[in-house]
């Protein structure tokens, strides 16, 4: 009886094993492609609260220098609030910052030209949005509007370079 | 409206068989056949005053509709302005007012011709380009126009609006020539004080005297009157000496200039700055003259001295060179082959046997050279052939017999032109090139297969060890030759192998050491950018590689380095010990060959392959060569590639070689093709455009001479001062939101880039990137170029941190950029400081009440007002939306003291749309328009 128990809770063991294996299956595919994101993906505020994303970059493999880019939002349902930087952030302290709002946050960011370039992936500002009104909106960055520089200050090719966006809302 | 239908039985006739000629390969209805840019004594238009005019010609002999054409001088809007619904009749002329007096009687367009000259273009509404022409400097009441009309060429004439064209031009053209000049003189004739000068002989060549009054000398297109000649004669067929030395105070005749053995130009013009003669030359030897050959009409060559002697068809080139080569040279060429399928044998050697040759018996002028080789040659050439028989050649004329030459040549280069509809590319390019650098020389050929007619021909000299020695002490050194596919200067590593596939050691093959070559590439790539001159200068001649590049850009021949890698030769020279860049395959110069490129607009220095072109970016990198390269290209406009110079050589060859190009059974191109494109652009195949020699040139030197003229950019001196610094964001603000054109490569990188047009040319600087808006990403290339500098410009946009009314003038924009910007950088730092500097100025008391137009505008919920009052007010704001109801009122009879004031105004529950605000202060009011976007 004692084998059989053994060999019972081994095979309970091989079975857990598996079905822990293939919630990580090694050929599933991870999705490496160069992206700008804003996080987290959905917020959820009140009236008297305000909603903190913050502009990420990941699997950027360019060295570089600066960049420039847009993220729009829905005015009818938020205000910006204004943007920060840590210590964290990849553009780092010797930097200008450019950050504007009208009908959308417009951002460049360039590195001094004394420091090294950089490999943008982490975060780049938080971005305080405050609630207008009740209901969702959509904070994204179009990809139309991302230009990433080099040293020199060309424009790099990112091909395959996504946006993902995030989903706030007001209650 | 005007028009003139006038031909009588004779020109009806010419009219016809023109049109036979052209037949169906023209699309052509109507042409531009005449203009004046400078009218101020010709013809006065229907309200008495002499305007510029435009004269269109019906070249067909049905009449032609022109509702649907339009006319421009802008070749951003074609159709700038529409010609009127009418008819124009057969064979007649149309004459067009470019006054824009709309309302005057007659057709007047609504824009006006720069006498400095632009283009002109005729089009249909579906954008397809009837005819067009681009023209340079203008003289007063001369016109332009076809000769004959509506088919020929564009030259000067005198004015005949309305009404057919003359090839007359008011008063002669003395018959002087600059004969033979020598510019650097050390052993030669001496002057009237013993010194070895430069002088200049001049000869007339007429059978009267002619007067020197009024006649001048010059070594620059910028002063045609540097030197004036006395009221002196020069008899029929005599020679006058001018000392070009500068000693003024000499006997004799002495020029106020001297002559520059590295190569400049020389012209001769009269009181009205027309140009006599010219000639625009190269380096020059010591002792060597250059001089005609016939005197007085005949072609430049280096010559053996005649000091105030006829010439002598002699030098250190020989004699012989002037028996094959010469730009007008025209030679009868047979060629037997000992097969009537020698066509099928030459596509086989070529194809499948590795451009092999195979014999012919050649019969040259008469001249019999048994048994030569012969292959067809090219290489996107071939390929463009086609089928046809008249490929381009290559005559070996030792492959058989041991040592047989024709003259002293070995090989010649036979083309077909397969690229060139007009036929004069590669004679005018080289001619051009041979100024600069050492370049092959041209010949033309009509050539017989059999005895039966193959076609017509350019001979283009071959770069071997004949070529060499004419140009070089030495021509025994390595000869390398670009491959097919190109050759980029990059560097491959150490091994010289690693170069095969790019470069063809065309010398010395035996002996195969590319070591000299290899440690060129070497220092090019990878010598840091502060030794990189000194570096280079032992083993590789810069100067030569900036004309070379200088040469490419101005005529755009980018089927080169400069483009394409493809097209040139680096021969190791042992006696100087450099290695010199050497031009070849001219074929689809003058913008025949893209590169994906503007071929018109192309920037001299902005140029977006310099990444794999390191000759390119090494030198125009380091500002002094960039300096040297742009006086190059500066030499050239105003000299021998000037747009009039180009017109005179391109016409004589064209008309000399016409009846042959039309007579060759073979011809790639139509006659109409050909007559066009001298002058005009002309489509072949779809959407292939082959700009017209004339027209590409007009156009291209007056884009360089605005490259030139205008500065360039570097991206974050926005006030062109020659420092990236804190000051620059003044100009970004007050240009914020400026728009304008785009430039070709948009980039930061610190590199100069032309400026465009704008209507304000500051503002051209604002726009850092040369995206073709002043905005935010301006502020990036303060950054990233921050403390850079370049060697200053003559002309600064600086502002003065101290003018506050112009910062009152844009303190939304200002204010924006303070409350934008930050960061914990210097810069940031020195960028917030100055804006709140700026924006602490308060300028003084107003002297009158005024209202700024709100800021942001179009907005989304609240928006800006900013304005001024001279004294305490009561202030009223209403807003209105379009239809005049009021729909807010945000202030009503606020107290405001005098000064200058802002305001936020909003419209939270308003749908998007078009408002009004009027803001009523006292006795003033004033009201904006306003935009609304949700």
């Amino acid at each position: 009886m004692k084998q059989i128990h053994f060999t019972t809770t081994l095979l309970m063991l091989f079975v857990l094993g598996i079905a822990a294996c293939d919630k990580d299956d090694p050929s599933t595919p991870i999705d490496m492609a160069a992206r700008v994101m804003l996080t987290p993906a959905e917020a959820t505020i009140g009236m008297s609260e305000a909603a903190t994303l913050e502009l990420r970059a990941e699997y950027i493999e360019d060295s570089v220098f600066a960049v420039s880019l847009e993220v729009e939002y829905d005015p009818l349902i938020l205000r910006f609030g204004g943007y920060s930087t840590t210590d964290a952030a990849v553009f780092g302290s010797e930097a200008v910052e450019f950050v504007h709002d009208d009908t959308s946050v417009h951002i460049a960011f360039s590195r001094i030209n004394t420091e090294a370039s950089i490999y943008p992936n982490g975060l780049i500002c938080v971005l305080v949005f405050e609630p207008v009104a009740v209901g969702q909106s959509v904070v994204s960055a179009p990809l139309a509007s991302a230009v990433f520089y080099d040293r020199a200050g060309r424009p790099l090719a990112m091909d395959g370079l996504e946006t993902v966006q995030s989903v706030v809302t007001v209650h | 409206m005007q028009y003139n239908n006038s031909l009588p039985g004779v020109r009806w006739i010419l009219a016809v068989a023109l049109l036979v000629l052209v037949g169906t390969a023209s699309s052509q209805t109507v042409a531009i056949n005449e203009f004046m840019a400078s009218n101020e004594n010709t013809i006065a238009d229907p309200g008495g005053e002499y305007d510029d005019w435009i004269e269109l010609y019906n070249v067909t002999d049905v009449s032609q509709g022109l509702s649907g054409f339009y006319l421009s001088d802008d070749l951003a809007n074609l159709q700038k302005w529409a010609l009127p619904d009418t008819v124009l009749p057969p064979n007649a002329f149309l004459l067009i007012w470019a006054d824009e007096d709309l309302d005057q009687q007659g057709i007047h367009a609504d824009f006006k011709l720069s006498a400095g000259g632009e283009a002109l273009v005729l089009s249909l509404a579906n954008g397809t380009i009837v005819d067009s022409l681009s023209f340079g400097e203008q003289t007063t009441d001369i016109s332009r126009g076809r000769f004959p009309d509506g088919l020929g060429g564009f030259q000067f004439m005198l004015a005949t609006p309305g009404a057919m064209n003359t090839d007359e031009l008011p008063g002669e053209t003395p018959m002087i020539a600059i004969n033979e000049f020598l510019a650097s003189n050390d052993t030669g004739a001496v002057d009237q004080n013993g010194e070895h000068e430069d002088w200049i002989e001049l000869y007339n060549y007429g059978a009267t005297e002619i007067s020197l009054g009024g006649l001048y000398l010059s070594d620059t297109e910028a002063d045609l009157h540097q030197w004036a000649f006395p009221d002196t004669v020069l008899g029929a067929n005599e020679f006058l000496i001018v000392w070009a030395d500068d000693d003024g105070d000499q006997e004799g005749l002495h020029a106020n200039f001297k002559l520059s053995a590295s190569g400049e130009m020389i012209v001769l013009s009269d009181a009205d700055s027309n140009i006599v003669d010219d000639v625009a030359f190269g380096i020059q030897d010591s002792d060597v003259s250059y001089g005609r050959y016939p005197d007085g009409t005949g072609d430049f060559r280096y010559m053996y001295t005649t000091f105030s002697a006829p010439n002598v068809n002699d030098g250190p080139g020989g004699e012989e060179e002037e028996l094959l080569f010469g730009d007008s040279l025209i030679h009868e060429v047979n060629l037997d082959f000992f097969t009537e399928a020698w066509q099928e044998s030459l596509e086989y050697n070529f194809e499948v046997l590795d451009k092999q040759y195979m014999p012919a018996t050649l019969t040259f002028d008469g001249l019999v050279l048994d048994s030569i080789g012969v292959r067809y040659k090219g290489n996107s050439s071939y390929e463009l052939s086609g089928n046809t028989p008249k490929k381009s050649l290559q005559f070996k004329f030792g492959e058989y017999v041991d040592d047989q030459k024709l003259y002293r040549y070995k090989k010649i280069n036979v083309h077909n032109g397969v690229s060139d509809p007009s036929f004069v590319r590669e004679a005018l390019a080289y001619k051009l090139a041979r100024d600069l650098v050492p370049a092959p020389r041209t010949a033309y050929a009509d050539v017989t297969v059999n005895g039966e007619p193959l076609g017509f021909y350019i001979i283009v000299e071959e770069v071997d060890k004949v070529f060499l020695a004419e140009h070089f002490t030495s021509n025994s050194g390595n000869l390398y030759k670009a491959a097919d596919d190109g050759g980029t200067l990059e560097y491959r590593g150490s091994d010289q192998a690693n170069y095969y596939a790019e470069y063809e050691l065309k010398e010395n093959e035996d002996i195969n050491d590319w070591t000299r070559f290899v440690a060129m590439i070497d220092t090019l790539n990878n010598v840091p950018a502060d030794r990189i001159v000194s570096s280079l200068s032992p083993i590789l001649n810069i100067d030569g590689c900036l004309r070379e590049l200088a040469f490419n850009m101005v005529i755009s021949n980018f089927d080169s380095y400069t483009g394409s890698s493809r097209n040139f030769y680096f021969y190791e020279d042992p006696a100087s010990g450099q290695i010199q860049m050497l031009p070849w395959d001219l074929n689809e110069s003058f913008g025949v060959y893209t590169n994906g490129w503007n071929v018109w607009e192309q920037s001299l220095t902005a140029v977006d392959n310099v990444d794999h072109r390191p000759l390119t970016r090494v030198l125009l990198s380091n500002d002094s060569l960039r300096a040297v390269y742009l006086g190059y290209v500066d030499m050239l406009v105003h000299g021998a590639a000037a747009a009039t110079v180009i017109a005179q050589r391109a016409t004589i060859l064209h008309e000399l070689i016409s009846d042959y190009v039309i007579a060759d059974p073979n011809k790639v191109y139509s006659d109409q093709a050909f007559l066009n494109n001298l002058n005009s652009d002309v489509f072949v195949d779809v959407g292939r455009r082959i700009p017209g020699i004339t027209s590409f040139v007009s156009a291209r030197d007056l884009n360089i001479e605005f490259q030139l003229t205008n500065d360039f950019v570097y991206p974050g001196d926005t006030d062109n001062n020659g420092e990236v610094n804190a000051l620059d964001i003044l100009p970004v603000g007050v240009y914020f939101g400026e728009t304008g054109q785009a430039r070709q490569m948009q980039t930061f990188a610190w590199a100069p880039a032309p400026t465009l047009l704008w209507s304000t040319v500051a503002a051209s600087y604002a726009d850092a990137n040369g995206d073709g808006t002043v905005n935010e990403r301006d502020i990036v290339a303060i950054g990233i170029n921050w403390l850079y500098t370049h060697s200053a410009s003559a002309q600064s946009f600086e502002i003065s941190p101290d003018d506050a009314a112009l910062f009152w003038e844009h303190r939304a924009a200002f204010e924006m950029l303070y409350s934008s910007v930050s960061g914990n950088s210097e810069a940031a730092a020195e960028l917030r400081a100055l804006l709140e500097s700026v924006l602490d100025i308060e300028p003084t008391i107003p002297t009158s009440f005024g209202v700024s137009q709100n800021y942001p505008n179009p907005f989304n919920g609240s928006t800006r007002i900013a304005f001024t009052l001279p004294e305490t007010e009561a202030v009223t704001v209403t807003i209105t939306d379009i239809l005049g109801r009021v729909v807010a009122t945000p202030f009503v009879e606020k107290s405001f003291t005098a000064g200058a004031h802002e305001l936020m105004i909003g419209l939270d529950d308003a749908a998007s749309g078009v408002y009004f605000f009027k803001l009523v202060a006292g006795s003033h009011s004033a009201t904006h328009k306003m935009m609304l976007l949700r």
